[in-house]
């Protein structure tokens, strides 16, 4: 008998005592629902209380929005702004009265042209991406601010009982996704007073076909930022405009590549920028 | 913003993405299909080469929630099950490093699994290769994947497939030999 021969007799006598254990789909859906959420946090000043932008919240049950809810109250509400945790952000109107909704205000239109700032990613509306029922987080102390949502993944903005942005990932990672690679490399950035500016990526091993893992920037930036765009290798990847500040602009890289962040005002000036760093492996 | 205004956003954004490389067309199968088609054949070769049923079970689930995150992508690639099971290996090998550190604080609860086998001797010395070997052994010859297919599975090329199947093969022709 060749070794290849034994090798597979071997195999198939072990592989048929394997204990046949079946996985939860259900369970498993719960998880791919919890991975979708996006989170951004920002340290409140002198405090050890955040805000975060986020997803999702065990405990925290809003129902879901229909839109010709969210339209009439748009006609009810003209705005206004809220605080979290020293941040003031605008609103375009309220959504929700209990606990409060609020929709974000979009960024001052850029008066330059875009095109040189590759792909637009939008922050949409798309309420039909927010499932509030499946949350898992913390609990919001305040309103929440919806951003939009970029590829069903909703962004909001909260005050939660969080500590400050570092620990706050740790507990991301350690309580969600048990030292897994869900934020890994993440670094934070404070570029202005109330700014915060993270980078992280969404999973681990390589994309399929070796297309690059969805990485993204995420963060909160002055209302008078008009457009934060990616460049990538020195070419400008992705941009968007960011909603309140708000912001979570997904785009594709491999480690080792060099990713920096460009915040446009309306008239096309560079306001602030992010390093050039490499994504790490 | 209008709802029908957002949706065109979010389709455009879909297929303009394409370009940037991380989005890429729909395919008609649903992640639950998927699912119920594909744990199994996950599950089982992991479970073969990390010698740990638990783990692989855990590890399967956890790849199994990340294609639902990216299935789009996912269900795009010539090899969803290879994809699922590269992410179930990284995460079970992330796992077994946090548990050897959890080790040196406390004893592993889990013990070693220890199927029925033909050959005692054989069975150990698969256990001696790395994990990487014992991967390529188990997807090549047990579950007959191509060479292509085992490479897409692992992340590497496929070269790397052949001379690590070689040299497990070797190893164990070696051992074996001078345990006659």
């Amino acid at each position: 008998m060749t070794i290849d021969e034994r090798l597979r007799t071997e195999l198939q006598m072990e592989d048929s005592a394997l204990p046949d254990l079946m996985g939860s789909l259900d369970g498993t859906l719960r998880r791919g629902r919890r991975l979708r959420r996006r989170s951004i946090a920002t340290v409140a000043l002198g405090s050890v209380i955040v805000a975060v932008a986020v997803i999702g919240i065990v405990g925290f049950s809003l129902p879901r929005l229909p839109d010709t809810q969210v339209h009439t109250m748009a006609g009810e509400a003209p705005g206004g702004t809220v605080e979290l945790v020293g941040v003031s952000f605008s609103y375009s109107n309220r959504l929700h009265d209990s606990p409060e909704v609020l929709a974000g205000r979009a960024a001052p239109e850029p008066l330059f042209d875009t095109s040189i700032l590759g792909t637009e990613i939008p922050l949409v509306e798309d309420f039909e991406a927010v499932d509030l029922g499946d949350l898992n987080g913390p609990t919001a102390t305040g309103p929440m601010l919806y951003g939009g949502s970029v590829a069903e993944t909703p962004v909001f903005v909260f005050q939660g009982a969080m500590g400050p942005l570092e620990e706050f990932l740790d507990l991301l990672e350690d309580g969600h996704h048990d030292g897994s690679l869900c934020f890994v490399g993440l670094e934070a950035h404070c570029l202005r007073p109330g700014e915060r500016i993270s980078i992280g990526m969404g999973g681990t091993g390589g994309g399929p076909d070796g297309v690059p893992w969805e990485w993204s920037f995420d963060g909160l930036v002055g209302e008078d930022v008009a457009v934060v765009s990616v460049i990538v290798n020195e070419v400008a990847a992705v941009w968007q405009r960011p909603v309140s500040g708000l912001f979570s602009l997904p785009f594709a890289g491999v480690p080792g590549d060099s990713v920096s962040l460009v915040l446009y005002t309306p008239d096309g000036q560079p306001s602030v920028g992010y390093l050039p760093t490499k994504l790490p492996d | 913003m209008e709802r029908g205004l957002g949706l065109i956003r979010l389709l455009s954004m879909e297929r303009t993405s394409t370009r940037a490389g991380w989005v890429v067309e729909l395919q008609p199968q649903s992640f639950e299909e998927f699912y119920r088609r594909s744990w199994s054949d996950v599950y089982r070769p992991l479970a073969l080469t990390l010698r740990d049923p638990d783990l692989a079970c855990e590890s399967t689930d956890e790849a199994m929630a990340r294609a639902f995150k990216h299935w789009r992508s996912v269900r795009a690639a010539s090899n969803p099950t290879g994809w699922v099971y590269r992410v179930a290996l990284n995460w079970a090998i992330d796992r077994k490093r946090k548990r050897r550190k959890e080790i040196l604080r406390t004893p592993p609860e889990r013990g070693v699994w220890m199927p029925q086998v033909v050959d005692v001797d054989l069975f150990e010395q698969l256990s001696s290769l790395s994990v990487s070997q014992r991967a390529v052994v188990v997807l090549r010859v047990l579950h007959d994947w191509s060479e292509a297919d085992t490479a897409e599975a692992l992340g590497v090329p496929v070269g790397t497939v052949k001379s690590r199947l070689n040299r497990a093969l070797s190893a164990l022709a070696r051992r074996m030999s001078d345990d006659d």
